[in-house]
């Protein structure tokens, strides 16, 4: 028994669907007991109405047509659980992201194909139970600056086993770079110190430095991370830090510390607040001469160390990997190949280098510099070379060096180029007074690029917008506010985590306004400027509540895995197929058949769709669910071509519930069908699709991954049968999707429309052989 | 090799030395060049009447696909307008309106003609290739140079992708290198000539060449450039400006291929000097030495 | 004062269908054009900021007042470091057209259409010239181009 419940929510559904009509042409559809509509299903009167029906009409099963269910999918399911309705046996059909705010004309015919799939897969659907698995207790933090060290510390302090992975050498990232910090000029490595001296001495954060994350298997609540161990070639306990070693070391290097201005050695100290606390040999450099070997008097440097390979068991893992400053490459107008053009954090290690130590600065060719500018928006709101969004830290970074450096050398002319000033944090206002009282100058307006003169000093040219003057200056220094953008192998990381990037290709949000700290992947969450430019303090809160996150996760040391993992029906004559397809490991053939690991498996489906015997099903994605939720769309055949879209959940869905929040349209001619992966699909189910009326099907799945493989593969062999059976090939079209282009999906999908219907609807005897 | 030459209105009535020079040097290294009946590119209309100019671009495009040699322009300007007619004239809407003015005009159509079009110089650079120019060089020159490579010659970059670089060119200093000449670098290389605005605010257009003739005063034996509404301003003008500001440029303004004409050691009488305005004669006999 | 209620709509509507308007709207008054532009060093009357901007506010009547849009040498820096993409000689070139409609050009310009049509080509070229070309061994040249002439002149 069936109850439909449609959701006007408010208009944004109304407002292009006729949400009675709908109703109206599903009440009366076999197996449906009630169909109802209301304004906001998700408010309290809305859940109370479905409650209600399950109570009065004696419902055993739901489909609720409103929003995404990648929105409030769980909460419906927690209330009809509450009723007495297994949570599985719930469709939540999406009106909204895929059709109320994509189509005008349409819209209703298409919300009704839509209920109607929704409602004939739910009758396919069988009560499942989760199962209920231990969780491991550890938890992985990736990157260590200030959000990766205050996430350790606040789980290890709430009793986690934490391993920490940097890539470099020492923990501490950008923070132990600064000087001092907005907008209260606290001193940086002083209130960063402390922490990372705790890390250090917290016997449950295990140091992985000189790291790197190199794969993850498993799953949620148990996840297999294997990492890089870069050998460090100085025992860390035995270092006495004297620096002799240093002293004789002849090979000289540019120092990522002081961002290239000043050299290190071949073996060196990171910086004096390093953490592990000891030097480390920079093995692509090292010359093997040995004299550290000889010089160091505690035994500690042996330059046979080796790198190694490791693997940590976690239930839970945290990215914090914070950013660069833009490749230099973006900026070549203003420059900074010119040893008289910088960056911002160059400036930081000159306050903290020379200016600190009391002198002053000066130009390469020797004489005091008297006059500096700061360039904002170096790279940053500019998607013509640079990138497209505000960095959101340099206006305020720029104001605090203007004043640091005004305290230092008070008779520094000081110039800010600004197109907007935005100084929207706490205090941050005041802070921007503070600067204009101490005759920093602000001209508003950006250059086109710099010029070295030939006789020393930057030429900027600009015209000052708010007196309309067009104005020339000639500067000893330039500083580059440069855009940030995500630190060197963040794509990479994120493609090994299984998670994704967003458009400007930070890492993803689940949700940017109720759920901005976790990522798409159950029990990975991101923090700090990995999701996003943001200072310190925003950085802070994100790890803190990375932190609080992990702790609901792995609670009480128990999860609850997804039922929908395949089980194994029927005969097996141990051809293998399955366990040769399965990417992560999950398939185990034994002497009765294959055995499922349920944590590592991620139920794509590949097996169930390679088994030829139909040895596997995949519950709840059955061939008689999907093709019963197919037959639904399909039922009400008009004059236009039908296309079908199988898309994956985790990415294609949500890439098309971007693009319909973002209110892009494409024809209504498409239906998109959610599937775990795209790997459930098998020829067959493919065929029946066509045979059920869809005149092109489109499948869309995660680009450059193993289901990817398989649903390239899978449309091939359709292509062929297509071909065999005297149909066109193109109707059916493989579609490789990752989020950050959601924008173009309704442009692929448009075009795939447009050829399907070129080529015209399937002639009814043909369809009839299929 | 050969090229069909597009020569455009300015240089045929009044800078004919960038034309006989580039003709001979071209004989020199073997480059064929031929003459079919283009017309004015329709730079020149392009702000009043952009439809009329760009059909008279597709009239030349369509001319110029008879033939499969590709278009070598000597001036920069029709250089771009050809180039960039042909990437407009790829949307739908600005094809039909121009075969609208076609239409009620010479009754041709534009059916998608795009024929390859290149600046004199870029094929040089690009397709003859330096080292090839270099083993032809007989008499290497030892003067120091300033190059002008102008506005259009580079810009806008989507027109001319793959070649050289909208910002910091630097094909025409590389083409004056192989002549054994020194190419300096100055300040303000990049800055426009200010020659397209001569029909519209003289005064605007006078100070724009005279910045640059300000800049190179003294520090070059002369400054080589490949347009020839660039060539009008900077050598013809020169004298009006030296009167109007009281000062003494004296920079002789070549044409590339008159500079490259020397290096290969051709009769300076060819290269057609006898119409630069700004005396050569020194520097000519710097270079015969 | 100028009255914002009172901006063209008709004029902004042709703009954004000759543009694709929205190049246009993505300027967000950098300067970055202003301060590479090589006219606006030399002439303070023109820039092209200030122009985008009273053409995105539909300000016709300022727009097209005297020579402020033909003050552009079209050199394109411009257009290569906008971080917006705003391409302002493109906007130029569509403003001048609608001026060069109603009249408002500059009266040197509009010649060329004229000299055009008559001549086929922007600089005539007499016989002495063509005998010029044969002393120096240049091939002949079409003296009058038809097709120009008959574009020139078509209405």
């Amino acid at each position: 028994m069936t109850g439909v419940f449609i959701c006007r929510c408010g208009g944004n559904i109304s407002g292009t669907v006729k949400c009675e009509e709908v109703r109206d042409a599903v009440k009366d559809m076999e197996g449906v007991k009630t169909a109802q509509v209301t304004d906001f299903l998700c408010s309290k009167p809305g859940l109370q109405m479905i409650r209600n029906a399950i109570k009065g009409k004696k419902l055993d099963r739901v489909v609720v047509a409103c929003c995404s269910p990648h929105m409030h999918e769980k909460m419906f399911q927690n209330v009809i659980e509450e009723e007495g309705v297994n949570r599985y046996q719930m469709v939540h059909v999406n009106l909204r992201e895929h059709c109320s705010w994509i189509h005008d004309k349409g819209a209703t015919e298409k919300a009704v194909s839509l209920v109607k799939g929704g409602v004939k897969r739910a009758q396919a659907l069988e009560p499942l139970q989760s199962k209920e698995v231990e969780v491991n207790k550890g938890v992985m933090v990736v990157g260590g600056g200030v959000a990766g060290i205050t996430a350790a510390l606040q789980l290890s302090e709430a009793g986690y086993n934490v391993n920490l992975v940097e890539r470099r050498p020492s923990i501490g990232g950008r923070m132990a770079q600064l000087s001092k910090t907005f907008p209260t000029l606290d001193c940086s490595p002083c209130i960063l110190s402390p922490r990372m001296a705790e890390v250090g001495n917290t016997p449950n954060i295990t140091l992985y430095t000189n790291s790197e994350v190199k794969e993850l298997s498993g799953g949620p609540g148990n996840f297999r991370v294997k990492v890089a161990v870069r050998a460090r070639g100085v025992d860390a306990d035995k270092c006495l830090k004297c620096g002799r070693c240093s002293q004789v070391c002849p090979t000289e290097v540019p120092s990522e510390h002081e961002e290239g201005l000043y050299t290190r050695k071949a073996i060196y100290l990171p910086f004096p607040q390093a953490v592990p606390s000891s030097y480390v040999v920079d093995f692509e450099h090292c010359v093997g001469c040995q004299s550290c070997v000889n010089a160091c008097p505690a035994k500690a440097v042996n330059l046979d160390d080796q790198d190694k390979e490791i693997e940590v068991g976690v239930g839970s893992i945290v990215v914090a990997t914070g950013f660069d400053l833009i490749d230099q490459s973006h900026l070549k107008s203003y420059r900074p190949d010119h040893p008289q053009v910088i960056n911002a954090l160059q400036v930081e290690r000159l306050i903290e280098n020379e200016l600190t130590e009391g002198k002053v600065l000066n130009t390469p060719s020797g004489g005091r510099v008297k006059s500096l500018a700061y360039i904002l928006c170096a790279g940053s709101r500019d998607p013509h070379r640079g990138v497209s969004y505000c960095s959101s830290v340099c206006c305020p970074y720029t104001v605090k060096q203007a004043i640091l450096l005004k305290k230092f050398l008070p008779y520094l002319k000081i110039y800010i180029y600004y197109t907007d000033m935005r100084m929207t944090g706490r205090g941050f206002e005041d802070f921007y007074r503070e600067a204009r009282e101490k005759e920093i100058i602000f001209i508003h307006g950006k250059p086109g690029g710099l010029t070295p003169l030939p006789e020393g000093g930057v030429e900027i040219k600009v015209e000052d917008m708010d007196t309309g003057l067009l104005t020339r200056n000639v500067v000893d220094i330039a500083v580059l506010s440069s855009a940030m953008v995500p630190s060197k192998g963040t794509a990479e990381l994120a493609n090994r985590l299984g998670i994704a990037l967003g458009e400007d290709l930070f890492i993803a949000s689940k949700h940017v306004k109720l759920d901005p700290i976790s990522t798409l992947k159950e029990g990975i969450y991101a923090a700090g400027v990995a999701t996003g430019t943001k200072d310190i303090h925003d950085s802070v809160i994100d790890a803190r509540a990375a932190a609080s996150h992990v702790t609901n996760f792995l609670g009480e040391g128990k999860l609850n895995l997804s039922p929908f993992k395949p089980l194994h029906v029927g005969e097996c004559d141990h051809c293998g197929l399955c366990m040769e397809v399965c990417s992560r490991n999950a398939v185990k053939l034994e002497e009765g058949g294959p055995v499922i690991e349920l944590v590592s498996c991620n139920g794509c489906g590949a097996c169930v769709a390679a088994c030829e015997k139909g040895g596997l099903t995949l519950p709840n994605y059955t061939k008689k669910a999907l093709l019963g939720e197919v037959g639904g769309l399909l039922e009400d055949k008009g004059d236009e071509v039908a296309v079908v879209g199988f898309f994956d959940d985790n990415i294609s869905y949500t890439a098309a519930d971007n693009a319909g929040t973002a209110r892009l349209h494409y024809p209504t001619n498409v239906k998109i069908v959610r599937t775990p992966t795209t790997a459930i699909l098998d020829k067959d189910t493919v065929m029946k699709t066509y045979a059920l009326g869809a005149d092109g099907v489109m499948v869309s799945e995660v680009e450059e991954s193993h289901e990817a493989e398989l649903a390239h593969r899978l449309v091939e062999d359709v292509k062929k049968e297509l071909t065999d059976r005297g149909l066109e090939p193109e109707r059916i079209m493989f579609q490789p999707m990752v989020l950050p282009i959601f924008k173009v999906l309704p442009k692929f999908i448009t075009d795939f429309v447009e050829k399907v219907k070129g080529l015209g609807k399937i002639p009814e005897e043909k369809r009839k052989s299929l | 090799m050969r090229y069909q030459l597009f020569l455009g209105c300015t240089i045929p009535a009044r800078q004919s030395n960038y034309e006989q020079s580039a003709r001979k040097v071209s004989e020199a290294l073997g480059i064929e060049l031929t003459d079919p009946e283009f017309g004015c590119c329709g730079f020149p209309i392009e702000p009043v009447d952009e439809a009329k100019a760009l059909a008279m671009a597709a009239v030349n495009l369509k001319k110029a696909a008879e033939d499969e040699a590709p278009v070598v322009a000597l001036c920069s300007a029709c250089g771009e307008m050809l180039a960039k007619a042909e990437k407009l004239l790829g949307d739908e809407e600005t094809a039909k309106k121009v075969n609208t003015v076609l239409a009620k005009s010479t009754g041709a159509t534009y059916e998608g003609e795009k024929p390859q079009v290149l600046h004199f110089a870029r094929m040089l650079h690009q397709v003859y290739g330096l080292d090839k120019i270099r083993e032809k060089v007989k008499r290497p020159l030892g003067v120091k140079v300033a190059t002008h490579p102008g506005c259009h010659y580079v810009r806008p970059k989507d027109l001319f992708a793959g070649f050289d670089d909208p910002e910091f060119p630097r094909s025409l200093d590389e083409l004056v290198g192989v002549t054994g000449a020194e190419s300096v670098d100055y300040v303000g290389k990049t800055d426009c000539c200010g020659g397209s605005l001569l029909a519209v605010n003289e005064k605007v257009s006078k100070a724009m060449t005279r910045k640059k003739l300000d800049r190179l005063k003294g520090k070059v034996d002369a400054l080589v450039l490949i347009c020839p509404f660039c060539g009008i301003m900077y050598d013809k003008y020169q004298r009006l400006l030296e009167e109007e500001t009281q000062t003494q440029y004296g920079i002789p303004v070549l044409y590339y291929p008159q500079l490259l004409g020397l290096a290969l050691g051709l009769d300076p009488d060819e290269l057609g000097f006898d119409v630069n305005s700004v005396p050569v004669k020194q520097l000519l006999e710097k270079v015969m030495k | 004062m100028v009255d914002l209620s009172g901006s063209d709509t008709r004029f902004l509507r042709s703009l954004g269908k000759e543009l694709g308007a929205a190049d246009l709207s993505k300027c967000f008054q950098c300067g970055v054009c202003t301060a590479s532009c090589p006219v606006r060093e030399i002439e303070d009357r023109f820039n092209p900021r200030r122009i985008m901007k009273l053409a995105k506010l539909g300000l016709k009547d300022e727009v097209f007042k005297s020579d402020f849009i033909w003050l552009c040498s079209m050199c394109f820096m411009c257009h290569e470091r906008c971080p917006q993409d705003v391409k302002p000689p493109d906007v130029m070139t569509v403003l001048r057209n609608m001026a060069a409609k109603e009249g408002k050009a500059p009266p040197n310009l509009l010649k060329l259409v004229s000299v055009l049509a008559e001549n086929g080509r922007v600089y005539p070229i007499d016989d002495f010239t063509l005998e010029e070309r044969e002393d120096r061994g240049l091939p002949e040249l079409e003296q009058e181009p038809a097709f120009v002439k008959k574009i020139a002149e078509a209405k």
